[in-house]
């Protein structure tokens, strides 16, 4: 059935930044939510799974349409400069929650082996964030490689 | 042609609002309800929106 939308244009225009920005409160709201349980509660994996379930299926249904449309970031183009920078300060946010988690929960007599802990978790970080990011940037050069030769076959077609 | 906000937006399709926000620079319609806008007005694209600067 189509239904008429009861909105005009504008209004929808406004609705969609309204859930854009709901959106992606959420979404972050969602992972502070999981790591703060995980982290500073001592949560179990059961009682954060609930919402990480919910957090990947947003996250992995959100890049598929991305990656659908060619799209990649908001201010940064796919690219070694992109893919460097996300994974440095994400590797740096997410290591300082962990390291102070880890902290905060653990007895360590052992600061040496605490520094290590952390290090290693940062390279392994950055390492996972940017091969992620380094598949998703590339495929989606692909793919816009690929749109623009659809469009411009179909220009071909027209004429 | 002698038409209020309210009667251009209803003849058109949209709210009031929609219109004055138009008219104050406010919103940016896509070219689908300039064309209808300028249709329902008998009027062109460039008569409705077309800025002409002082130095032109």
């Amino acid at each position: 059935m189509n239904k008429k939308k009861k909105l005009d244009e504008r209004e929808i225009m406004e609705m969609y930044k309204i859930e854009h920005y709901g959106f992606w409160f959420m979404f972050w709201a969602l992972l502070a939510s999981i790591f703060i349980q995980f982290i500073f509660f001592d949560a179990s994996i059961k009682q954060v799974c609930g919402e990480w379930v919910v957090f990947m299926i947003a996250a992995v249904a959100s890049s598929i349409a991305y990656y659908r449309g060619g799209h990649y970031d908001y201010s940064t183009e796919p690219g070694i400069k992109s893919y460097l920078m996300y994974s440095v300060v994400f590797t740096i946010v997410f290591d300082a929650i962990v390291a102070i988690g880890l902290y905060v929960h653990h007895n360590y007599y052992n600061i040496t082996g605490f520094i290590i802990t952390i290090v290693l978790f940062a390279v392994m970080l950055f390492v996972v964030l940017f091969a992620a990011l380094a598949i998703i940037g590339e495929a989606t050069k692909k793919r816009r490689r690929k749109l623009e030769e659809q469009l411009d076959d179909s220009n071909d077609q027209e004429k | 042609m002698d038409l209020s906000q309210e009667q251009l937006a209803e003849r058109v399709g949209v709210t009031r609002q929609t219109i004055g926000m138009i008219e104050a620079g406010n919103f940016n319609p896509s070219i689908q309800l300039c064309i209808a806008i300028c249709r329902t007005l008998n009027k062109t694209l460039n008569d409705i929106f077309w800025e002409v600067d002082d130095n032109e």
